[in-house]
């Protein structure tokens, strides 16, 4: 061991361990995933929070209540127009006082595909790093922190603040590559299991105020295993098919594939353009989901996800008719 | 409304409310109108309270709501700390800074330069008494920052496909009710595009086959 310094012998046993110790960090952190995951879709919990995006705060009130009758969701907010989703076995209904509109899509059928699982963001090939640590008091609950940030410029990072001993989710940070949050969501007031009141799930909205908005009918379309006819050429790294649903009868052109890289998804729409007026070319922001859209060949194709402008644009730009298809 | 009501919406912000008074105060945040201005104001004003004698705390609520979204932003690592020799250099640039800024903020600005905006909502006039925030219209600040009216396209069919991208996109599921969050919050928004990037560009860029994902 002659020349071996005890320094370098500290150098190596620090990196070695630290490696160990971002291993661990990167399984609890995936195990708190997990549990969220399982908590929000399988626990009743109701609360006030705040959402912060740019400029604008909008208050909020989420309901959710889960029983042998499965899933039942209200969100409404409560302040500025009043914009409602209802979420039930029945499907999803979207209120939209502002423009006196709802927009309803029936249950569709889950996917063939299977879904990614959590470890594929951990392994070293995707394009997030997974963190926990550090923890804080929101709400009056004792709160987690889980961090997932993006490896490059196609995806978004995010931050969950966890409560300790369920995992619901009781603050949410979105961020972009430089760890600029771009929207935040905090709650201010949180019940959980029998504290939660049922009542609030109905809803105060007249239902004959509402118009029907036909964009297309998805009670037509049928989820299939088959590989999509326009998909593209290129996709991001880490990105995969996920699920592929289209028109089932000769009733025009309709094609809806979503590629996920485990977290993120990104849907790209085919559809053939109607006399009504369809999405506007380039690109649109809804919230913090990015939109793109461009006209080819008598066709809209429109991709959109919580990813950055160029991720859906790359998507968008690559569209083609597949070789087997032509 | 009560200095009970204004007291019970501050220990709301706060989580310090029982759970019974508030969910008797959210839903009269639901149905009043007034209550639900002040929840606002109040967030507004705890907003600017946290950094006092601010300008922007006076005029510039939307830069500030901004600041208030990266003040959690993560400690950056700042080769300026590392310097130590360097303190007094950058106190003296600060000094500076601040003299310049002083200068540019007492410099009387032209009426109606040729593109300039004029709206006077955001300009600082500093021969103006100082007005309180609280008298600003606090709620257009919740209202959606822009919106592409008719003649851009049809907002809905975009929110049709955000609907069915959050119940196909069974990972959005992870996040639950999170994903749904856009929708209730707010319309759509046309976006300046300035990217340069056409059809078929994108290949240039680090996209790996999809075939390969397959």
């Amino acid at each position: 061991m002659k020349g071996f310094k005890p320094r370098v012998l500290l150098l190596l046993i620090a990196v070695s361990t630290s490696g160990t110790v971002l291993a661990e960090d990167s399984g609890q952190a995936r195990v708190w995933l997990e549990r969220m995951a399982t908590a929000m879709s399988q626990m009743s919990y109701q609360g006030t929070f705040v959402y912060m995006r740019g400029g604008a705060v909008e208050t909020m009130r989420i309901t959710h209540v889960t029983d042998q009758d499965g899933v039942r969701e209200r969100l409404y907010s409560l302040s500025g127009a009043h914009r409602e989703v209802i979420r039930d076995k029945q499907g999803v209904r979207c209120v939209l006082e502002d423009s006196a509109s709802v927009v309803e899509d029936p249950v569709i059928a889950r996917s063939f595909f299977p879904e990614l699982p959590l470890s594929v963001i951990e392994n070293k090939a995707s394009g997030y790093q997974l963190k926990s640590g550090g923890s804080a008091r929101i709400a009056g609950h004792v709160a987690r922190r889980v961090s997932i940030s993006p490896k490059d410029s196609y995806r978004y990072g995010y931050d969950f603040w966890l409560e300790e001993q369920t995992g619901l989710l009781l603050k949410w940070v979105l961020f972009d590559t430089d760890h600029k949050p771009l929207a935040k969501l905090i709650f201010t007031d949180f019940t959980m299991g029998s504290g939660v009141d049922w009542d609030e799930l109905e809803s105060d909205t007249n239902e004959q105020d509402f118009v029907e908005l036909k964009t297309f009918n998805p009670e037509k379309t049928v989820v299939t295993q088959s590989k999509p006819r326009w998909q593209p050429g290129k996709l991001p790294p880490g990105f995969n098919l996920a699920s592929h649903s289209h028109q089932k009868d000769g009733g025009g052109v309709f094609e809806h594939t979503v590629y996920s890289d485990g977290l993120a998804a990104v849907s790209v729409y085919v559809e053939e353009q109607g006399r009504d007026k369809g999405v506007k070319q380039g690109t649109s922001q809804l919230g913090t989901n990015n939109a793109y859209s461009r006209i080819q060949g008598g066709l809209q194709i429109t991709v959109i996800g919580e990813v950055p402008v160029m991720t859906v644009k790359s998507i968008a730009n690559q569209i083609a008719l597949s070789v087997a298809s032509k | 409304m009560s200095k009970e009501s204004f007291e019970h919406l501050s220990r709301l912000m706060d989580g310090e409310l029982s759970r019974e008074t508030g969910l008797f105060l959210t839903r009269r945040l639901a149905s009043d109108e007034a209550l639900c201005a002040t929840w606002e104001r109040y967030h507004l004003i705890r907003d600017c309270i946290r950094q006092p004698g601010s300008k922007v705390v006076v005029t510039g609520l939307r830069e500030k709501l901004n600041e208030s979204l990266i003040e959690e932003d993560s400690p950056r690592f700042s080769p300026w700390r590392s310097s130590g020799w360097l303190k007094p250099v950058s106190g003296v640039a600060i000094a500076a800074s601040v003299a310049i800024m002083a200068i540019v903020f007492s410099t009387p600005q032209p009426d109606n330069l040729p593109g300039m905006a004029t709206d006077t909502a955001l300009t600082t006039n500093v021969n103006q008494p100082f007005v309180s925030p609280n008298t600003l219209p606090m709620v257009t600040v919740s209202q959606p920052v822009s919106y592409a009216p008719g003649g851009q396209g049809n907002p809905e069919r975009l929110n049709a496909y955000l609907l069915r991208h959050n119940q196909m996109a069974r990972t959005a599921g992870r996040q639950g009710f999170v994903s749904f969050v856009s929708i209730v919050a707010t319309r759509s928004e046309s976006v300046e595009d300035n990217s340069e990037e056409q059809p078929g560009s994108a290949d240039k860029g680090p996209v790996q086959a999809a075939e390969n994902n397959k």
